[in-house]
């Protein structure tokens, strides 16, 4: 892996500085991201490509209204919100990296995934017994906004107690993440042991992730709030640059080392909890993304979050693609696409730049 | 200028620094030693901002407990004992990590040069964490020269606080950085180091603040500190202070502790 660093480095005008490869690479990963669209656009269990609906566009015959429909509202929701997740997930994971200093962290640390797994099983295995009505009326979306309202629930709770004095100590906040996912994962096992075989079968679908359920109205309930933290994500990006020095030296380096943890912290917050309310859990994006890109152009955040981003909704987008033409018409939780790929990827690359640096 | 009044600190309920006064002016090198524990590091921190304090110390007329990090970066630049580095940086980009605050000069040129000044010439494309120790610790200097690259700027000087800055070098990396620190007061800035090394204290320091069991023994000139009497009775063992004609001051420690 030291050979792939060194040509980046050598490609930049001064040795060591790695920010024109990272550039470069910012240009590659969007024009990869816009191709991943192209395909998820064109692919699926219908028939209905976009080149041929340019054609028919182009020759006057105007789009036939079934074809319409797949197109707008089931194809490109789907897109997007495949692309609002996968950039979510990857940015956040670069984000706890950069908070935690630690390239193995990732927004399951500060027990989102875990919340907002309680509060799914608890809206599938409750939600009839609460209220019936309601749980007809809103069924899925009610998974969702649970899921959503638990993982920032355990999110804060978890701020709360990693703060006192106006100080958040991340090394608090990594133990009590531990606990919290602990409880969460209890009460979610209580409630799993409650559940009736249908709410069992809802529950291990909802864990496996999924798109499947993206509409325009899922997407403006969530879409804004992964939106505002891909938009504020970035502004952190020096502060975590300096923070890599330890806190002391980001202080003495003149940043306000708790406005950046807290901001931090809610942008992860926004992301992640609106991701995985929407899609469920899907692993190893926010893990292998920034990692991979790290050992291309370095840590540098000011590079790393926003090329984190491209490059996770380019590849959610493209395992989505996947999902739905590995057992077409039939579709696999995303989730288990993720992992089959990630998994083995990233314990390739673990191994293949061992003699290297620590990561 | 530096000045620190009535400092005092303590850790939960152990006081560390009882009413330290001292003061420090651009242009001079300000040598804070002393036996371990005697609060050197804490009262460096405490100057810095690091850490709360009861007292009052200001810089160059800022207050430290009320100005805010990026303002204090403008005008000080702190080498911690030990920077701890997590990721991979190239050396390059930990020297510019000094510019945090964008400073409006020329980037590239300032880190070459400061990393020209701590002997690391092209060392830019190098992994940090590939480094020695020694290595690694003059990296670090490096950032922080290029945090205050200019010892005086338009609206007054920078100054450098140096917490036992060559303690992980061999003597001739010693001598080199504290001519670094050195030529940085020369040139109009303020330098604050906490040092062990007495000899080095004694070539390099103009003023010297001798620290015992959080108070200050003696503090002025550094031939006047650096005497028999003051240092044995702050280190424990005998201590002779002595001079060549040449270079000046040196400093000899002696297996027989202090009796009486």
């Amino acid at each position: 892996m030291v050979s792939t660093n060194v040509t980046f480095a050598a490609a930049a005008h001064e040795p060591g500085d790695r920010s024109r490869a990272a550039r470069r690479v910012r240009l590659v990963l969007i024009a990869f991201l816009v191709l991943a669209g192209s395909l998820s656009l064109t692919t699926g269990a219908s028939g209905v490509s976009l080149p041929q609906v340019l054609v028919d566009i182009v020759a006057g015959r105007g789009m036939d209204a079934r074809d319409r429909i797949i197109l707008t509202e089931i194809r490109l929701p789907r897109l997007l919100m495949g692309g609002l997740v996968g950039a979510a997930l990857a940015m956040s994971g670069a984000l706890m990296q950069g908070l935690f200093r630690n390239p193995l962290a990732d927004p399951g640390i500060v027990g989102v995934s875990a919340g907002a797994g309680l509060g799914a099983v608890g809206a599938i295995v409750l939600g009839g017994v609460v209220s019936p009505r309601l749980a007809a009326i809103a069924g899925p979306h009610l998974v969702s906004v649970s899921a959503f309202v638990f993982a920032w629930i355990s999110v804060f709770a978890l701020y709360g107690i990693a703060t006192r004095a106006g100080r958040t100590s991340v090394a608090t906040m990594l133990l009590a993440g531990i606990a919290l996912a602990a409880l969460s994962s209890a009460l979610t096992g209580l409630l799993v042991f409650a559940a009736d075989d249908a709410q069992l079968r809802d529950f291990t679908f909802w864990s496996m992730g999924s798109l499947s359920g993206a509409t325009w109205a899922k997407l403006w309930a969530a879409g804004p709030l992964m939106v505002a933290a891909l938009v504020v994500g970035p502004s952190v990006a020096k502060g975590l640059n300096a923070l890599a020095l330890g806190e002391a030296a980001a202080l003495h380096l003149g940043i306000h080392v708790q406005r950046i943890k807290t901001a931090t912290f809610l942008t992860v917050a926004c992301a992640c909890g609106a991701a995985v309310a929407v899609s469920g859990g899907i692993g190893f994006v926010g893990i292998v993304v920034p990692h991979l890109l790290r050992l291309i152009t370095g840590p540098d955040h000011r590079f790393l979050l926003v090329n984190s981003a491209i490059l996770g909704a380019a590849l959610l987008i493209l395992a989505d693609v996947l999902c739905r033409v590995v057992i077409a018409p039939a579709e696999l939780p995303i989730g288990i696409i993720t992992a089959v790929l990630g998994g083995p990827f990233f314990l390739w690359i673990l191994l293949r730049q061992r003699s290297v640096v620590d990561i | 200028m530096l000045s620190v009044e009535n400092l005092s600190l303590s850790y939960g309920k152990r006081p560390v620094l009882h009413g330290i006064n001292l003061h420090a002016r651009p242009g001079t090198v300000t040598a804070i030693v002393g036996p371990n524990g005697s609060g050197k590091s804490t009262a460096l921190k405490a100057m810095t901002g690091e850490l709360p304090y009861h007292g009052r110390i200001t810089l160059e007329g800022h207050d430290i407990s009320r100005t805010s990090p990026p303002a204090l970066a403008a005008i000080r630049a702190v080498l911690s004992q030990f920077t701890p580095l997590s990721f991979p940086f190239t050396v390059l980009e930990v020297v510019r990590l000094g510019q945090t605050q964008g400073a409006a000069f020329n980037c590239d040129r300032t880190a070459a040069q400061a990393l020209q000044q701590v002997g690391l010439d092209g060392y830019q494309g190098r992994y940090f964490q590939e480094l020695s120790g020694g290595e690694q610790q003059r990296v670090q200097l490096a950032r922080v020269l290029c945090q205050v690259w200019q010892p005086v700027a338009k609206d007054g000087p920078r100054w450098l606080f140096l917490d036992e800055p060559v303690s992980s070098l061999d003597i001739g990396h010693q001598l080199q950085i504290m001519q670094v620190a050195r030529d940085f007061a020369d040139a109009g800035g303020g330098v604050v180091a906490v040092m062990h090394d007495l000899n080095l204290t004694a070539m390099f320091a103009d003023r010297v603040a001798l620290f015992c069991e959080g108070r200050i023994m003696g503090f002025g000139a550094t031939s006047d500190v650096l005497s028999d009497t003051t240092l044995s009775d702050a280190y424990g063992y005998v201590i002779s202070v002595g001079t060549v004609p040449k270079d000046g001051v040196f400093v000899l420690p002696q297996m027989a502790r202090l009796t009486g």
